[in-house]
């Protein structure tokens, strides 16, 4: 049997004690506290939970007064109103106040009494159910649009290695004999980048995410940003691109994930080829920085571009952005891969920043902490 | 016009990078790889601002500078120098020798080009100013 907490705050001591009794004996399951007089039922109600409160007060418009009060701080608590005189006019008025019920305090019986206490807590255990299926249905739709995110990153991520795969594919067949060990080099890597791409979805999917850490390994960056630019050579080459790299010596390794550390950068390089008109240039450098005792590393990736308007940069990073370059070009995206960056990199303990001028280019940097 | 800026460093990736960023906001780029050079370049073709690092072959940046200061064709030209280090010794001895400031590598492009900005500007009007007064 359900045991329900009851306030029972009365003008009226004496008559309540006996009124609490007589209760008892209907049901009880109900555990009854007396507070006298009624007003203090606010401070009751703000040091501990009642199921329902039961106002017994002298005056007609202290209790709406008070009635009032407790509708703003306690708006899910059932409140039954015993008055008298109870004319029609003031039991709607308390109605009309929000009251579970309005009854005549010298006229109600114990055993109808007893038994709308035990509808009322029944009603606010209804509401909290409610609540609670309210939360969970929030976080449900959260988790929702999370799987929504992670799925638009996943086929984000698919698409590069795949344009390129395909464009490695055709020069295999069209293009140079000579080159076909590289084509196939770049080919290998990109199937590396997609079995890494459906690795990291599926560890992603596990229920337990601690089960699943990002793994975290030490990295040299100049490797990383190495293979990159290999693979986007061609892409460059076509888009009729001057495209060069210059890799800091002895640069300090990093900690972190590998393939996320590279997804975060050829977006960029990815970005530059896109937005940078035939003819143009594209950059990418990666430099040792000491910063105090702290050291440092980054990876710039520079073009000769379209540029950034400054009202657009603030955006830039949001899922989903697409800027004013994207429109001019009309080039397909789906404005995931700076905001994707943009984490990987802070996930990593790092940041981006980004430089740049209308209708000449841009530098995206992104600095990373060393291993010391 | 654009205000003609002389980069003088021996590493061909700072040059590059400081290049293709500084064009981008309107400067003309001239190139010096190392301290002889950098005199040469500087007396023919008098830049606005001269970028300078301070470990160059042929000849050091402290002593390219106080080369440029005692001639009369250059010593108006501002001079920063560039530094991977933020060492108090050599950032006295490079203002004594009459540098205008000092840039740190240590950064990333937006805030090398908001340093050089902050700089440049300033240093622009000095040299207006003293160019106007050699012909007075």
């Amino acid at each position: 049997m359900d045991t329900f907490q009851v306030l029972y705050a009365t003008d009226f001591l004496e008559v309540a004690r006996s009124t609490r009794q007589r209760l008892n004996v209907y049901i009880p399951s109900l555990k009854i506290h007396l507070v006298s007089p009624a007003h203090q039922a606010l401070t009751w109600l703000d040091a501990r939970p009642f199921h329902v409160l039961l106002l017994e007060p002298s005056s007609s418009e202290e209790a709406l007064s008070l009635l009032q009060t407790l509708r703003r701080q306690f708006p899910a608590l059932p409140v039954i109103v015993l008055i008298e005189p109870a004319s029609p006019q003031v039991v709607e008025a308390f109605l009309r106040a929000s009251a579970y019920d309005c009854l005549p305090r010298k006229e109600v019986l114990p055993s109808r009494l007893a038994s709308l206490l035990k509808h009322a807590g029944h009603y606010a255990q209804l509401l909290r159910q409610q609540r609670e299926l309210n939360t969970c249905l929030d976080t449900n739709r959260l988790q929702i649009e999370t799987l929504r995110q992670q799925l638009s990153s996943l086929i984000h991520d698919l698409r590069t290695p795949l344009s390129s795969i395909k464009l490695h594919l055709t020069l295999l067949q069209r293009g140079k004999e000579e080159r076909r060990e590289d084509y196939l080099a770049t080919l290998r890597r990109e199937v590396e980048r997609l079995e890494s791409l459906v690795q990291t979805a599926l560890e992603s999917a596990q229920p337990d995410p601690s089960a699943s850490p990002a793994a975290r390994q030490t990295c040299d960056i100049n490797q990383v940003v190495q293979a990159l630019v290999r693979d986007r050579q061609e892409m460059a080459h076509q888009r009729g691109l001057r495209f060069t790299w210059h890799l800091a010596p002895y640069l300090p390794p990093v900690t972190g994930n590998g393939p996320m550390i590279a997804q975060a950068i050829d977006n960029l390089i990815i970005n530059a080829l896109n937005y940078t008109p035939a003819g143009g240039e594209v950059a990418v450098y990666t430099m040792g920085h000491h910063l105090g005792e702290e050291r440092w590393i980054t990876i710039t990736v520079s073009d000769t571009g379209l540029g950034i308007a400054p009202e657009e940069i603030s955006h830039l990073f949001d899922r989903y952005y697409r800027g004013e370059a994207a429109r001019q070009t009309g080039r397909p995206g789906s404005g995931l891969g700076l905001a994707l960056s943009r984490e990987i990199v802070e996930a990593h303990g790092g940041r981006i920043e980004v430089e740049s001028q209308l209708g000449q280019g841009s530098s995206f940097t992104i600095w990373l902490p060393a291993i010391s | 016009m654009a205000a003609r800026i002389l980069i003088a460093d021996d590493d061909p990736d700072m040059r590059h990078l400081l290049r293709l960023i500084l064009r981008r906001r309107g400067y003309q780029i001239i190139e010096a790889q190392d301290g002889k050079e950098t005199l040469a370049r500087a007396s023919e073709e008098r830049p606005d601002l001269i970028l300078l690092d301070i470990m160059m072959p042929r000849m050091s940046g402290f002593e390219v500078c106080r080369r440029l200061q005692a001639d009369k064709g250059t010593m108006h030209i501002p001079i920063i120098f560039l530094t991977a280090k933020s060492d108090p010794v050599s950032r006295s001895e490079g203002l004594r020798l009459g540098a205008r400031d000092f840039i740190s590598k240590m950064v990333g492009p937006k805030q090398l080009v908001e340093q050089i900005e902050r700089i440049l500007s300033p240093c622009r009007d000095d040299a207006a100013h003293a160019s106007l007064a050699s012909q007075a």
